[in-house]
């Protein structure tokens, strides 16, 4: 189903001094996900609030499925409960006095629907979330992914225009949330629902999201589907905060069929793509993933170009791979970089050579 | 206060008087009891019941009176027995229409009158004893809250 989901225009909210969420824009289609990630303090929780009511923006214009809800030109500010948004928190706030049926059905008997309805309703609900049968038990009755579900079925047994999830699954055990990733994603699809989603955990915006959009210090970095946010990081905290990349300062020394050719601080020549565009002698970063470079022993034979030379530092087996630390040798400042790899060569102080391949490399631009 | 302000002279010898000084009195006994449980109640509750399309008034009514119920009524019944035993607030606002049990307790001892004392001091202990059966019957029921 395509049409308008989720407006947000020029968003800025502030506590005292602090900027906390500063000139945010993004649109949303219907039946989309779109994930906020960013370390904490970033902003993200704070445009969740101001999205729900219960922040009020210092400017702003936010509209809800055609049904503006913000707009402080014109001093409009609706309060939460005229929003009819669903949320579920990171505590998931389930009623403590309140049986698992009275929870759900709180938003349904408050809208004044039939008994009878209302029954149907949360039986449909729970089902939905797979707790049928225990609509009498009281919330401290049930495990933390148990008390999660029924706050998603609270939060959708009346039919809300928008799902706001802040952190709904970081509360839960490691092993549980890596497969109620997935189950929210099903979840999602099933019902066809906008949902917006705040999280810091870069795994569970890449599963659940259509759109990330990375947030750090209260501004959207950048905006796009997952595989381009991590493909194409625009810039260097973007690159870092997905799939923690290689950092390395260079310079641009020519173009080559579309790479760059780039030589770093240290003097290594690096090929590299890029979606930016970059004239010869301007400074960069040049970007690589751990699990993309690849690691030759001192002795054996290696690609000739895109070639580190370095020291490891540390190196430990993580089942499966190694993860080696390795010191670039040349830097004139202590400058490290990370590769994971099945390969195991040499030991700590033995000299290896890193091979990056060329499409793998991406050169972004010095900045935030 | 009754003394300085004309138009609470009228109140001076009625129950409301009392009620008003004992209110006073031991308002700040009352907020200490009641402030832990207040500040237990994480803001996400609140908020979770207004996004669901709950107003102000209808979360504070369905959420947190609820909630906060087992610490209002055991703060009511701490203040209670401490009313049913205070005079020294109404020894000096009391009229012979508004005597208290506590009051009439002293003017008895001041007569030298000890059955009265032991009558009264039995229904004071009883009625102590009567309120704190309900509440706690009462609150058993209800202290799943935890």
């Amino acid at each position: 189903m395509q049409g308008e989901g989720v407006i947000v225009k020029g968003l800025t909210k502030t506590f005292g001094k602090v900027v906390a969420v500063n000139n945010i824009s993004f649109e949303l289609e219907r039946g989309r996900v779109l994930t906020l990630l960013g370390p904490s303090g970033c902003g993200k929780s704070t445009t969740l609030l101001c999205i729900a009511g219960i922040e009020r923006p210092d400017s702003g214009f936010i509209s809800l499925e055609g049904k503006v809800v913000t707009d402080t030109s014109r001093k409009l500010f609706l309060p939460p409960e005229e929003r009819e948004i669903g949320m579920v928190f990171q505590s998931y706030a389930l009623w403590p006095h309140m049986t698992v049926f009275d929870n759900v059905a709180f938003p349904l008997v408050l809208r004044k629907y039939p008994k009878d309805e209302i029954r149907r309703r949360v039986r449909e609900a729970l089902a939905l979330v797979g707790l049928e049968g225990l609509e009498n038990r009281y919330p401290y009755q049930l495990s933390g992914g148990q008390q999660q579900r029924v706050a998603l079925a609270r939060a959708i047994v009346y039919e809300p225009r928008v799902l706001l999830l802040d952190e709904p699954l970081s509360n839960l055990d490691a092993k549980i949330r890596d497969h109620a990733r997935f189950w929210l994603r099903e979840f999602q699809r099933k019902l066809n629902i906008t949902v917006i989603y705040v999280t810091h955990d870069q795994a569970e915006a890449m599963v659940l999201s259509d759109k990330i959009a990375v947030m750090n210090e209260g501004k959207i970095l950048q905006i796009g589907t997952p595989k381009e946010i991590y493909e194409n990081p625009a810039s260097p905290f973007v690159a870092d905060f997905i799939g923690g990349a290689n950092l390395l300062p260079a310079v641009v020394e020519g173009t080559d069929k579309g790479y760059y050719l780039c030589r770093t601080e240290e003097g290594y020549q690096i090929t590299a793509r890029s979606p930016h565009s970059f004239k010869t002698g301007d400074r960069c970063l040049i970007s690589f993933r751990p699990i993309h470079a690849e690691i030759y022993g001192n002795d054996e034979k290696a690609p000739e170009e895109n070639i580190l030379l370095c020291e490891i530092m540390y190196k430990a087996y993580l089942g499966g791979v190694y993860d080696y630390r390795l010191l670039v040798l040349e830097a004139k400042e202590t400058r490290t970089v990370r590769v994971t790899t099945e390969k195991n060569v040499g030991d700590k102080g033995d000299k290896v050579k890193v091979y990056v391949p060329p499409r793998h490399v991406v050169a972004i631009p010095l900045g935030s | 206060m009754f003394l300085l302000l004309k138009p609470l002279q009228l109140l001076r010898p009625t129950l409301a008087a009392l009620v008003i000084a004992y209110i006073a009195r031991y308002i700040p006994y009352g907020y200490t009891s009641v402030t832990p449980a207040l500040m237990r109640i994480s803001e996400e509750l609140d908020w979770s019941a207004r996004v669901s399309g709950a107003s102000w008034n209808y979360t504070l009514r369905r959420i947190l009176l609820p909630i906060l119920k087992p610490s209002l009524l055991s703060t009511w019944l701490l203040l209670f027995i401490t009313f049913l035993r205070e005079y020294a607030t109404a020894i000096f606002l009391y009229v012979p229409e508004t005597r208290v049990i506590g009051v009439t307790i002293l003017e008895f001892w001041n007569q030298g009158e000890f059955g009265p004392i032991a009558a009264l001091s039995v229904i004071q202990l009883l009625l102590v004893f009567a309120s704190f059966v309900i509440l706690q019957k009462l609150l058993k029921v209800r202290l799943y809250a935890g």
